[in-house]
């Protein structure tokens, strides 16, 4: 299962996570530095997947930003890695058009099209349009 | 009066525009906050910003705002996820949930999901909120719910709520269903008991169209099986199903809906790999119904895609694990050497990964990919180059030796530093299983420690140490290999020199006769010491083992005895300790001890016992010195170490023994008098001397103690090796004065030994981590001195008696933290005369290396009336767990 997602700046900076399994909160900033440096830390044509600890760790560029999940090591690595194209897939018909400012100033948007798809850490929808579907239509309802 | 007045009116317009500038008429929106705190220019400027957020969204939550409360919210929630506190959102977050709005729920919900924990006492109140929404008519709503449930369910909301989710898994919602399941999952992670309530419903699961119940339903019976042998059993009958539901993906045409780079739904067929692989683990008859499918799967799925290589890789794993039939296998194997000369380094990372999955399973098929392998030791990558070696190690056996660890010895050359010391350490394992001769074997160890530097660890020092001391016919071959070394030596890598100093001190007279292939002349040979041991490269260590060999090289060499004795008088005066009493010690062995000097340098007799990775060679050499080498081989002979009470009986029985004898007596009680108090050399025939002389002596009072154990004593018992350095400075201390009596200038200049009681000291000074004080009250003193073995800390403790009353029944006790493990060794007695005092060890094992924290209680009997106190020690250096 996965752990959790975290979109990171080129800088390092945390743009977004979302934690499937609890960690504290004060552990959280100190993983978050570490895992993105890390990755960070990565040559351009490097594996896309680093051992860290229990967790593998999976990233993937998408423009200026850096995608990372951290999954158990029994996870499919290149699957995940597709998770990440995937879910970018479904932010991307779900704006219209996917850029580093819709990952600034919409997070709770990012949160809620994850939440559609992965579930506790496991992934429940792998079609975009069946995901994003109950998000249209909350939108609908709520902006009348 | 008017001034006060003006000056209250001051302050509280003061107040008001305070109060206004946070008090603003509308709260800004998420975005604008995002952009304000994106626009700080330092750490504390966006600090500011948050801290003046937070204020003002604590405020409208006081004043029960609740048409911004949506708002605030979400803008909490990007605060908590940048890492500030968040937690008194909480409450919020259940007051939207319990909203009508549905923009308000879900918010709410995402806030729950991301605020909550299950530790709080809100999910009680949670729990309700949920139970309704899960029974709303909207399915919105029940899948925001489930949502949530699904995400942060604690074992009593999963009680409580199990039946709704069961309820729901038969929804004729899709939507429902599969975050019904995927609650269900969360739900029997947490609760297992709960997982036959479910199993019904959860077979229906797999005739249903949409994948995401699919996907959700596989996961769930994946799980089910995982934690439940019965289930598993129940679940094999589904085999057949899930083979259907992967041919059909497999042979559907395209849907757009599910398809990712020409493939159909890669996500669900690698699920239903997954579970196959589970199914079919060591049940011929499931893995006779999936072996079609698998090798369709194998054969047909696109490999220039990365989802295809995605199911690929799952479906090797899957042909893996089940008995397959042979040819599957070759077929898997084959796919996973085309993974090896991909171009993507992730694929080649897999491919390694998953070798590294089946070595065990077919060694022989992994075999045929050698060469790949060993290419990918000079990849680029390091996570591709790590995974290579752990692979490499695997496949080595005794037909591939040679030519594996020549690849790896190269490897290990070039290797970063954290990849050196497990490197070595399995080229030593490596080469000990499968060397195919001696002299191969010595060349190869001598290669490992020469390619590690500095990085070698301590075992393999001592592997190849012990490798040379057991093989005679070699030793004048290696002797002069390490001469080569050491003549070219840089003083900086010292595994290297501690090696080559240990066997050219025990087989120097090899070196010069000329059995080697090098004719070395003395002055050379002294040169090189000296370099040694004025090298400020050199550690203490490293100096401590050219010392010694230097002493046994001047029973060895002829001509340059007395430089010899220059350089070791020298270091009577060294800074360091250990090196000072050494050089005070050897020179004592020049001049009054000089009839001595040949009998009591000679040979060690060859190590027993297994080398490579034992634990007694670890707990050897991390001491860190070269005589605690010799003694304690020599003490693993003559004590069991592990009864601690009778150490100090011991010590005096050989004492005693010592005492007793007159240096002129006869050369062999001479010799092995002399070889236990200096504890140098001794030969296998002085070795049985002792047993001899000790046999001989059981009449005297404590002589036997030693005797009954000499022979009995397996080497394995080292692992409380510092029991047994301690007994061995118990040793050094008492029996030095004896040799250098009546005048013992040896117990003077060493100057450190206070009492002839105590045998501590050395202990204290030779682990560098400093000693504490852990108690002293009430006359009682606690003393600790650490030693430290990776995770393991070996505490001696001392308990003095200053109370002036005879202490009795002493006694110690200490509780720590739960991940760390305690062992108390029985103490050296429980009863104190004043001014006197007992020792006790305790072994820690923290492994987790978290703070080392201890809380002890003591009682004892204070001329006969009882004392008791407790407390804690939290001043333990930092040192023992970083």
């Amino acid at each position: 299962m996965m752990h959790y997602l975290l979109i990171a700046s080129k800088s390092g900076n945390i743009q977004f996570s979302h934690y499937f399994t609890y960690i504290t909160p004060s552990s959280r900033t100190p993983i978050e530095a570490r895992v993105i440096t890390k990755c960070l830390g990565a040559e351009k044509d490097a594996c896309h997947f680093l051992e860290d600890g229990d967790h593998t760790l999976i990233f993937r560029w998408f423009g200026p930003c850096l995608f990372i999940v951290a999954a158990d090591h029994t996870e499919n690595e290149i699957m995940i890695y597709e998770f990440l194209s995937l879910y970018v897939g479904a932010l991307h018909r779900y704006f219209g058009k996917f850029s580093e400012r819709h990952v600034l100033l919409n997070i709770d948007r990012l949160h809620m099209v994850l939440e559609e798809m992965v579930v506790g850490g496991e992934l429940v929808e792998s079609s975009i349009r069946n995901a994003l579907t109950p998000i249209q239509v909350l939108d609908t309802v709520s902006s009348r | 009066m008017s001034s006060i007045k003006q000056v209250i009116n001051d302050a509280v317009e003061k107040g008001k525009e305070v109060y206004e500038k946070v008090r603003q008429p509308n709260p800004i929106r998420l975005r604008d906050l995002i952009r304000q705190i994106r626009s700080a220019k330092t750490a504390a400027e966006e600090r500011a910003v948050v801290n003046r957020e937070c204020a003002y969204i604590r405020l409208t939550f006081r004043e029960e705002d609740s048409v911004w409360r949506c708002r605030n919210v979400a803008k909490l929630l990007y605060i908590h996820m940048l890492g500030y506190p968040a937690h008194f959102g909480q409450m919020e977050c259940l007051k939207l949930i319990a909203s009508p709005r549905f923009t308000d729920k879900r918010i709410g919900y995402l806030g729950a999901m991301l605020l909550l924990d299950e530790r709080q006492d809100v999910h009680l109140l949670i729990t309700n909120s949920l139970k309704n929404d899960l029974n709303s008519s909207t399915q919105f709503v029940q899948g925001l719910a489930l949502c949530t449930l699904g995400a942060i369910a604690s074992p009593e909301m999963s009680r409580d709520l199990a039946g709704e989710v069961e309820r729901l898994l038969k929804s004729s919602n899709a939507y429902i269903r599969k975050k019904a399941a995927v609650c269900a999952l969360r739900i029997i992670c947490r609760v297992p008991e709960l997982m036959e309530m479910y199993l019904p419903a959860t077979r229906s699961l797999l005739s249903e169209k949409n994948h995401g119940v699919l996907i959700t339903g596989v996961t769930l019976i994946t799980e089910m099986c995982r934690q439940s042998p019965d289930m598993l059993a129940h679940f094999k009958k589904i085999v057949p199903n899930l083979v259907r539901i992967l041919k059909n993906l497999i042979m559907a045409g395209y849907s757009p809906e599910h398809d990712v780079q020409g493939v159909s739904d890669p996500f669900l067929q690698v699920k239903i790999l997954k579970l196959l692989r589970i199914l079919g683990c060591g049940d011929s008859e499931a893995s006779e119904t999936m072996n079609d499918i698998l090798a369709q799967v194998a054969t047909n799925t696109e490999s220039s895609k990365n989802v295809g290589n995605a199911i690929l890789y799952e479906t090797v794993l899957s042909i893996m694990d089940i008995k397959s039939e042979s040819g599957l296998r070759v077929l898997a194997i084959n796919i996973l050497g085309r993974f090896l000369l991909n171009a993507d380094k992730n694929i080649r990372y897999v491919a390694l990964n998953t070798l590294l999955r089946v070595v065990h399973a077919d060694n022989s098929a992994v075999q045929r990919h050698r060469s790949t392998i060993l290419e990918c030791l000079k990849d680029a990558d390091i996570s591709i180059r790590r995974r290579a070696m752990e692979l490499c190690f695997a496949l080595i056996n005794g037909n591939n030796i040679r030519t594996m660890m020549k690849e790896l010895l190269t490897f290990l050359e070039k290797a970063e530093p954290e990849f050196k010391a497990s490197c070595s350490s399995k080229c030593v394992l490596a080469a000990e299983k499968y060397s195919p001769n001696v002299r191969w074997h010595i060349d190869t160890l001598l290669k490992v420690v020469e390619a590690a530097g500095n990085h070698v660890p301590d075992d393999v020092v001592s592997s190849t140490i012990q490798l040379i001391s057991e093989t005679r016919t070699e030793q004048a071959y290696a002797v002069g290999e390490l001469w080569r070394h050491l003549s070219i030596a840089q003083m900086e890598y010292q595994p290297m020199i501690q090696v080559a100093t240990w066997c050219i001190g025990e087989f120097g007279d090899l070196l010069l006769s000329g059995h080697a292939d090098v004719t070395v002349v003395e002055s050379e040979l002294i040169d090189i010491y000296q370099k040694i041991l004025w090298s400020s490269q050199c550690s203490i260590t490293t100096k401590e083992y050219a010392l010694t060999s230097l002493m046994k090289l001047s029973a060895r060499l002829t001509h340059e005895i007395g430089s010899i004795q220059q350089v070791v008088s020298a270091f009577g005066s060294h800074l360091n300790i250990e090196l000072q009493q050494r050089g005070i010690e050897y020179s004592q062995l020049f001049t009054r001890h000089n009839h001595m000097r040949g009998p009591l340098l000679e040979r060690m007799p060859p190590f027993e016992g297994t080398r490579a990775g034992t634990e007694q060679d670890k707990a050897t050499i991390t001491n860190g010195v070269d005589t605690p080498l010799d003694n304690e081989s020599l003490l693993n002979d003559l004590t069991s170490p592990n009864n601690n009470a009778h150490e100090t009986s011991e010590s005096n029985a050989l004492l005693d023994l010592l005492g007793g004898m007159e240096p002129g007596d006869s050369d062999t009680i001479k010799s092995t008098s002399t070889s236990i108090s200096l504890t140098v050399a001794s030969t296998p025939s002085v070795n049985a001397d002792i047993l001899d002389l000790l046999g001989g002596l059981d009449s005297g009072p404590a002589a036997s103690v030693p005797t009954t154990n000499m022979n009995e004593a397996p080497p394995t018992q080292l692992p409380n090796s510092s029991n047994a350095a301690y007994l061995l400075d118990g040793l050094l201390n008492n029996s030095t004065p004896i040799i250098s009596s009546p005048s013992s200038p040896v117990t003077n200049s060493a100057g450190t030994i206070p009492t002839s009681n105590s045998i501590y000291p050395l202990v204290l000074q030779k682990s560098s981590i400093p000693g504490i004080t852990a108690y002293d009250k009430n006359g009682i003193r606690l003393d600790m001195a650490f030693e430290l073995q990776e995770t393991l800390i070996t505490i001696n403790l001392i308990a003095s008696n200053n109370t002036g009353a005879q202490v009795t029944d002493f006694l110690f006790q200490a509780a720590v933290p739960k991940s760390i493990q305690l062992q108390m060794l029985n103490p050296s007695g429980t009863n104190m005369a004043p001014t006197a005092s007992l020792t006790q060890l305790i072994k820690v094992n923290n492994p987790n290396k978290v703070p080392l924290r201890m809380r002890i209680k003591l009682s004892w009997l204070a001329n006969g009336s009882p004392v008791q106190d407790q407390g804690e020690i939290s001043n333990f250096p930092s040192a023992l767990w970083q």
